[in-house]
């Protein structure tokens, strides 16, 4: 395994603009919620208003460093050689639970003003349906992750369900969100979580065919 | 001689009475072509939904309008207007709370007749558990064979009346008063019912 610091000070100056773009982006991310109102919030008042706001925040933000989190756990060159194997491998397990946190004050937030006995369940409901069931398997990968010694799972065992489970959980979020809220039901919103997605996945693609080459 | 034949008149007139009085026809519901709509006022355009799950035990005759009844059970998680966020919206505590209340009712007590095929049906009408008075004007649009299903009777009717939502505490008054959503609701009770011939 690598060294876990970056080595020199260019990589410093890398991994800050790094950090600095990636908040950036989760900064405006987050203001989403409050320059494209969904139409249900504006038939939200009072206290049920603030929590469906919040609670889109806190799903932004998990959207963002979920994307992120692909990013970290197919590391690449570059980015191993900038941030350090163990520094990203850090970064991945404190991500992994934030975007649990997030998650779930997103759920909670989200059917809080609609009433937890109306929960949206159904055929007609499958976007909702879709991200509960991102939100369980990201629990359950989370879970196993950091009690895997715990419950004596063997490392290949675990990464045999972890690697695939975490692609499709990013893949059920997109589609989430895209079919979930009317602001990315079309526009700039829905071009740019698009590009964000389809731009993930060439990343992931080109850092896997580089890793084949090299083998 | 004359006591056994009063006794036999007796219980001749005894029988008559004993017989029950003839039953008004059972009316099995065609779902498929029935449904419970209704309209809104949403500031200045009309919201328009359906509910889609609901039953209904009709019996009607219309020359035995003391045994006909009507009685509908709705399923207010059924309701449908075509935008998944506002019918989760309209589920809510905002307006029927389906959670804690999921059925609406309506259960004839009388029916007169009105003249003309109309037919004012009285009845119970519950909403989130409390019962109102509630009279429907419904119109008998017509019975006849059915064009295609052979031996059966079709029979319809339109029942149209219009409730006001914030007297039956379907919603606060809040988004009446913001002058986005009225508190009379048109409804159309729309119904095509099947019989044995």
């Amino acid at each position: 395994m690598e060294s876990g610091k970056p080595k020199n000070r260019s990589n410093k100056v890398i991994v800050a603009v790094l950090i600095f773009s990636t908040l950036v982006i989760i900064g405006l991310a987050a203001s989403v919620p409050f320059y494209f109102e969904t139409t249900t919030i504006w038939y939200k008042t009072g206290l049920d208003k603030t929590f469906l706001r919040f609670g889109q925040v806190a799903g932004m933000i998990a959207l963002c460093l979920i994307l992120l989190q692909i990013i970290i756990a197919v590391r690449g060159a570059y980015l191993e050689s900038w941030c350090g194997v163990a520094n990203l491998v850090r970064l991945h397990q404190v991500n992994g639970l934030l975007i649990c946190l997030l998650i779930l004050v997103h759920a909670l937030l989200i059917l809080l003003p609609e009433g937890l006995n109306n929960l949206p369940i159904g055929r007609k409901y499958w976007p909702e349906m879709v991200g509960g069931v991102a939100l369980v398997a990201l629990l359950a990968t989370t879970f196993f992750s950091y009690f895997r010694e715990a419950l004596k799972i063997g490392y290949q065992r675990w990464r045999f369900i972890h690697r695939p489970l975490g692609y499709l959980i990013a893949l059920a979020v997109v589609i989430h969100v895209l079919f979930v809220s009317d602001v990315f039901a079309s526009g700039v919103l829905r071009s740019l979580l698009v590009s964000a997605g389809g731009g993930v996945s060439l990343y992931v693609l080109v850092v896997k065919t580089l890793l084949f080459m090299k083998k | 001689m004359k006591s056994i034949v009063q006794i036999i008149m007796a219980l001749t007139v005894l029988l008559l009475f004993a017989v029950p009085a003839q039953s008004a026809q059972k009316w099995e519901l065609d779902k498929a072509h029935s449904s419970f709509y209704f309209n809104v006022d949403h500031i200045f355009s009309k919201t328009h939904g359906q509910f889609n799950d609901f039953k209904t035990e009709i019996s009607f005759d219309p020359n035995n309008l003391g045994e006909s009844s009507f009685y509908f059970e709705i399923a207010v998680k059924s309701i449908n207007t075509n935008i998944t966020k506002r019918d989760k919206h309209l589920q809510s505590g905002d307006f029927f709370d389906a959670g804690k209340y999921p059925l609406m009712t309506f259960r004839s007590k009388s029916i007169t007749d009105a003249g003309n095929g109309m037919y004012q049906v009285a009845g119970d009408f519950t909403v989130k558990d409390v019962t109102y008075d509630l009279t429907i004007p419904i119109q008998l649009v017509g019975v006849k064979e059915h064009p295609t299903a052979k031996g059966k009777l079709v029979a319809g009717f339109d029942g149209r009346v219009t409730l006001d939502r914030l007297a039956y505490k379907v919603g606060s008054g809040k988004f009446y008063e913001l002058g986005v959503i009225g508190k009379d609701v048109d409804v159309l009770v729309s119904l095509e019912v099947l019989a044995d011939k």
